[in-house]
């Protein structure tokens, strides 16, 4: 079981180079059954990891690019009437499938994203009143650029929490790039070679699997001291909710199982803590990583 | 005079120890005397060691003696209730006038804390006979301080009569946190004045109605609206000034609310521009505030200049 | 439940506890009180239930005055004590049904610190110790329950704590603390009357009501010179007024003239018994504050005896100037004109005879060969001539009968002769050896003066039960059946099952201790008992270490809760602080995989030991497995190992 996650890592390291601690918590966000939400400036691999991601799982794939005219009906489908048979008939959207890429998801307009972001909440689709639930399972990669891009909308801050983890690739360093320079041709093709190495029931084993890992006490001491931190120490406007300390918790578990423990470290905590807390608490990415040395300084580790 | 010296000492002593933001309760900052209730136990002992004495009745005696112990028990458990105690002022929470301010105390205590009071010396509020169990917790408390103005907090006073009520166990808070008591709305006519374009901000309404994307809508006319949103093609058809209202960007209207424009009461006054920063800030308008030539708070929108408008009406 | 129903629940237990204290000391407060008091119970019940709404204010002010009213006309101003406690009782009762704050509520609890220690005014023995204590824990827990809102239940737990700490250090400091003598004198609680009375007129009776109530105890020493039968004189009866044998006039007055002491002391132990007088063989005197010996050579005291007391009695041998004329004169006083017969019975032998002791050898004769028999159950007389139809006709009596018969006769023969009334006998307990004397060992006899000689002891009830002389009244067969039938129920009258009389040896012996050591630990038992245990520094020192033991136990105690405040950490984790420290910066403050590599880079010759013992630290902290003993030991000896080597 460790070996498939480890296998998914592996196999993806090779295809994004220099980012496994990223396609790590990709991987920790489909096992904790979230979505996950990447932001970064284009051409970091956003998109290359998404896909490649789907591929490994050998999940069904849409990907839907987000512009500013993308209107809701464009993701979650339309009823179109059919002459022949005399009624509507629903044409489900891209949003029918088991991942889903919502590439740039801040060009579109804050309706559409509503939409997208109220259907991953409710794993459902409400079309002309009529409910159609979405496939199992479901997971939605959404990319974004920073927000100081001219053009973009930003996510209603009330629904960011809909995304389990937020990570950013940012830039490979140099040995990866060279690499990169050298081989780039070859990259689009090997997005295809990924074997599968999951099925739907060891994917379903394997979520069920993270539940199963330990959190000791003071793992979850430490976990509340964090959270609590960003409440009461008055640097935060938006602090972290409980539906955050479940994530927290869950992500730990999770990052866990992808290192083959069945028991959770503090620097699991800590390994997940930028990804599930950043977005969260509103913090842009290019400030997080002090903002949460600040935090890791301040609370100290729970033995 | 000596009773003042001495008060006006303690005053600096407890001021130098209990200011703090948090403190945490150890032997030199809780105090501890037995209280009324504790005095009147202790009659009780004298009175049954008189009667065990004149009776010769070591039963009687011997219950004096357990009386007495119980009240020396009594301290060191009352102590012990406090100690540890970790009490952090949180935030203050601003409020209009005649509602009330809520204060948000932090308690940490590592052990169960029985029947803690907290009332604040300078207002009159107080939270009694709680239990915090172990852990960290959040009260609030609320206090009515009155008309408008800026506060200074002062010194709250944290105290609790465990166990039987026999002692008072006491520690202080001090700090330095003034809060605001906003004037009052009071309805009134949205007099906007409307602000002459200058070319910055021209240039911005110029810009946002370039980039509408999405037209969502037709709204009433209020005014303030910029001229150049009203849809003239309605206006020809029903008579009625409607103004179109676009997703993505929306139009922001930008207003100078003037203590001059005003007439009345100063108060009342600065009743009314209150109505008219709080409304304004509702339809997400820019707006500046102009109480004097000293005192004006410059153009601006969102949380952080509405609280700073309204600072400027408790502090005028 | 709301705040003014919890209020009501909380002063209604107070209010029970006072009914039940009322009930138990139905013998003090009598029928009427205890009623009244039941009845407030019942309307503090029937508002507690919302049967009734509260009262008025003017109600409570006319059910205060009843209550004052009552007290007066049941209790009465002749029983200082009894009224004084019961219209506190009352107050706090009525005070329970006005109390509508917290405050109200707390102030009842607080007196109540003072009226519950009165209930040891009226008893003080075990189980009444063991009542107070509770009632003393229940108080406790209530004043937590009304003032911090802790459940009775937890509340009840933490109170006997408190209590439980406190009781031993105030043992310690009755024993320890010097007593303080008595400020003023307080009138003390009244005994009911049972026992020796001071009339005695046994023609009256027809069946002598006998308790198996103790009396006092006695420990005598353990010589020859003292052995039965023990006659303890209490009342000297020398006023004969033709029925009725009164106490004597002389009976409070002290001792005038010169006497010596004889033979070795002993101790006396009375039980509380509302009178004067005290118990002792022979004559004697007290070295006790408050005991006085009178001419007769009996002890009494100033004042009644409200509580238990321990006395040390030595005998004494007075060399008075004789019989004056006018004692003389009281000694041989009779009526004129009653019991004809047996005042020529008396002439007929004081003309046959030579001296006193042939008189008296006459008259037993006379009783013996006339089949006189002892009864517990005589007939009664109620005649001008009573002696001469018990010598001619009934013919059956008890002691009394038979001690009024030889008085009346000598003092007929012109010999001075009077009654006394006391105790006979007693239980002996070998274990601890003492002497239990009980209310059933009462007796009378009779006191003749011989001229240059003094006064003679004379018990005809011996010449007709000689049983009676040797023990008490308890291990006399011949009238078992009789006597058990007067006791009643008591487990004196099972005393031939082994069991039963085993326990109540048992409780008896318990009770002589309690009354011993914890009753009567007077000023003079203390300043033995603190001469012995601090030599010559007696004086300052048990203070001085109540002081400083109080101060240390305290401090412990301190000391302790404040210890456990504090949260003890797994051996682990203090041993992985201890190797942290070993490094610059905090680092047991940041995770241990990050804290090994720092030691690591700090201490490269160990960072095999230190990852070893980061794999142990870590499975034993964050791993559902538990560490297996031996890897427990490994993990122990790797961190002494490390910090050893990393100190060099």
């Amino acid at each position: 079981m460790n070996k498939t996650t480890q296998d998914i890592i592996s196999q993806l390291s090779e295809l994004i180079l220099g980012k496994e601690e990223q396609i790590r918590l990709a991987v920790v966000c489909l096992l904790c059954k979230g979505h996950l939400l990447i932001e970064d400036l284009p051409g970091m691999g956003k998109t290359t990891l998404s896909h490649g991601l789907a591929n490994v799982l050998g999940l069904s794939y849409q990907r839907v690019q987000f512009t500013s005219d993308l209107l809701p009906a464009d993701i979650t489908g339309s009823s179109v009437f059919n002459t022949s048979q005399q009624s509507f008939d629903f044409h489900p959207g891209p949003i029918f499938s088991q991942v889903l890429l919502a590439d740039e998801i801040n060009r579109a307009s804050p309706k559409t994203q509503s939409a997208l972001l109220e259907a991953m909440e409710e794993r459902q689709v409400t079309v002309d009143g009529k409910t159609h639930p979405l496939p199992e399972p479901f997971f939605v990669i959404a990319t974004q650029n920073p927000l100081h891009q001219s053009g973009t909308h930003p996510l209603p801050e009330s629904q960011l929490d809909r995304f389990f983890l937020r990570i950013s690739l940012g830039y490979p360093d140099e040995h990866a790039e060279k690499s990169l320079i050298l081989g780039n041709n070859l990259q689009r093709q090997s997005l295809s070679e990924l074997t599968c190495v999951l099925d739907l029931n060891a994917l379903a084993t394997l979520q069920q699997a993270v539940l199963d890992v330990n959190l000791s006490d003071s793992i979850v001491q430490y976990i509340i001291n964090l959270v609590n931190f960003t409440r009461y120490s008055g640097q935060f406007s938006d602090p972290l909710s409980p539906r955050a300390s479940i994530a927290l918790g869950l992500a730990t578990r999770a990052y866990a199982l992808t290192q083959s423990r069945d028991y959770a470290l503090p620097d699991d905590v800590q390994a997940v803590f930028a990804a599930v807390a950043g977005h969260r608490l509103n913090i842009s990415a290019n400030e997080l990583d002090d903002v949460v040395k600040g935090i890791f300084d301040n609370v100290a580790v729970v033995l | 005079m000596r009773r003042d010296w001495l008060q006006s000492w303690l005053a600096d002593i407890i001021k130098r120890k209990h200011s703090a933001a948090q403190i945490t309760l150890s032997h030199h900052n809780i105090y501890i005397v037995p209280s009324r209730q504790g005095a009147f136990f202790l009659c009780m002992v004298t009175l049954n060691f008189i009667l065990g004495s004149n009776y010769q009745n070591n039963l009687i005696l011997g219950v004096a003696y357990v009386m007495l112990l119980i009240l020396v028990l009594a301290l060191i458990y009352g102590y012990l209730n406090l100690h540890g105690l970790s009490i952090q002022l949180l935030d203050v929470k601003n409020n209009f006038a005649e509602k009330p301010v809520e204060v948000q105390i932090k308690l940490t205590s590592p052990h169960t804390c029985y029947s803690l009071d907290v009332a604040s010396q300078g207002f009159d509020f107080s939270d009694c006979n709680s239990h915090y169990s172990q852990g960290a917790q959040v009260m609030s408390l609320f206090l009515h301080p009155g008309p408008r103005g800026r506060y200074t907090l002062g010194r709250l006073k944290l105290s609790s009569n465990y166990p039987f009520g026999l002692v008072r166990v006491w520690t202080y808070l001090n700090v330095d946190r003034t809060f605001c008591v906003y004037p009052s709305p009071l309805a009134c006519q949205l007099t906007f004045s409307e602000q002459e374009v200058t070319a910055e901000k021209g240039q911005y309404v110029h810009q946002s109605t370039q980039s509408h994307e999405n037209f969502d809508g037709l709204e009433r006319f209020r005014p303030g609206i910029s001229k150049s949103r009203i849809s003239w093609r309605h206006f020809a058809k029903s008579q009625q000034l409607l103004v179109k209202q676009y997703s993505g960007d929306s139009f922001y209207s930008q207003h100078t609310f003037d203590y001059a424009a005003h007439d009345g009461p100063k108060e009342a006054r600065l009743s009314k521009l209150c109505y008219q920063v709080l409304e304004a800030d509702k339809q997400g308008d820019e707006f500046a505030l102009r109480l004097s030539n000293a005192v004006q708070v410059t153009a601006g929108r969102g949380d952080k200049h509405r609280e700073a408008c309204l600072e400027a009406l408790s502090d005028f | 439940m709301t705040s003014d129903k919890l209020l009501g629940a909380q002063t209604l237990l107070t209010t029970l506890l006072y009914g039940l204290v009322s009930i138990l000391l139905f013998n003090s407060f009598g029928l009427v009180f205890t009623c009244a008091m039941l009845l407030i119970v019942l309307f503090k019940l029937a508002i507690y239930r919302g049967l009734v709404q509260g009262p008025s204010e003017n109600l409570v002010n006319l059910l205060a005055f009843t209550v004052i009213l009552v007290v007066f006309v049941a209790i009465g101003f002749s029983n200082l004590v009894e009224m004084f406690v019961s219209l506190l009782l009352g107050a706090c009762a009525l005070k329970t049904i006005q109390a509508k704050t917290k405050k109200q509520a707390m102030s009842v609890q607080l007196l109540n610190f003072f009226v519950y220690p009165c209930f040891f005014i009226f008893s003080q023995n075990v189980l009444s110790l063991l009542f107070v204590l509770v009632l003393l824990v229940v108080n406790l827990a209530q004043m937590l329950w009304i003032e911090h809102g802790i459940a009775l239940r937890s509340a009840i737990r933490q109170a006997a704590r408190h209590l439980l700490l406190a009781l031993p250090l105030a043992a310690i400091m009755v024993v320890l603390l010097p007593k303080v003598s008595p400020f003023w004198q307080l009138p003390g609680a009244n005994k009911t009357q049972t026992g020796l009375s001071e009339d005695i007129d046994p023609f009256e009776i027809s069946e002598l009501s006998r308790s198996d109530e103790l009396v006092f105890r006695a420990i005598l020493p353990d010589n020859t010179q003292m052995k039965p039968p023990f006659y303890w004189r209490t009342l000297v009866h020398d006023n004969y007024d033709g029925t009725r044998w009164r106490v004597s006039a002389q009976h409070d007055v002290p001792l005038q003239a010169p006497f010596r002491a004889v033979g070795e002391s002993y101790t006396v132990i009375a039980r509380a018994s509302g009178k004067t007088w005290l118990y002792n063989l022979g004559q004697a005197k007290s070295s006790t504050r408050g005991v006085n010996t009178n001419q007769f050579g009996t002890l009494f005291m100033q004042k009644r005896l409200s509580s238990s007391m321990e006395y040390q009695v030595t005998p004494i041998h007075t060399a008075g100037p004789g019989l004056v004329n006018w004692q003389y004169r009281l000694n041989t006083a009779l009526p004129d004109g009653i019991n004809p017969l047996a005042t020529a019975l008396a002439l007929q032998w004081d003309a046959s005879t030579g001296n006193t002791a042939e008189f008296i050898q006459q008259m037993k004769q006379y009783f013996v060969q006339n089949r006189f028999h002892y009864s517990l159950k005589p007939p009664t007389i109620s005649d001008r001539n009573s002696i001469d139809r018990f010598l001619t006709e009934t013919r059956e009596g008890f002691c009394g009968h038979y001690a009024a018969s030889a008085a009346f006769m000598l003092r007929a023969a012109g010999i001075p002769a009077r009654l006394v009334s006391g105790y006979l006998g007693g239980e002996y307990n070998g274990e601890r050896g003492y002497y239990s004397v009980y209310q059933y060992d009462a007796h009378a006899w009779v006191e003749y003066y011989v001229p240059q000689q003094g006064w003679y002891r004379l018990d005809p009830t011996a010449w007709v039960a000689p049983d009676r002389l040797s023990g008490s009244l308890s291990e006399l067969t011949a009238l078992e059946d009789e006597f058990k039938d007067n006791l009643g129920l008591s487990l004196m009258s099972y005393s031939n099952l082994a069991l039963v009389n085993w326990v109540r040896l048992q409780i008896e012996q318990l009770d002589y201790q309690w009354t011993r050591w914890v009753l009567n630990f007077d000023q003079q038992k203390q300043s033995r008992l603190l001469r012995d245990l601090f030599g010559q520094y007696h004086r300052l020192l048990p203070a001085l270490s109540v002081f400083l033991l109080l101060i240390a136990i305290f401090v412990a105690r301190f000391w302790y809760l404040q210890r456990k405040q504090v949260v003890k950490l797994p051996e682990a984790v203090r041993l992985h602080h201890a190797i942290c420290q070993l490094a610059e910066g905090e680092l047991h403050k940041v995770t241990p995989a990050q804290a090994l590599l720092a030691l690591q880079s700090q201490y490269p010759n160990l960072s095999q030991e230190l990852a070893e013992f980061n794999q142990y630290f870590v499975k034993s902290r964050f791993s559902r497995a538990q560490l297996t003993k031996s890897e427990a030991t490994r993990m122990k000896a790797l961190g002494r190992l490390i910090i050893k080597k990393a100190k060099k």
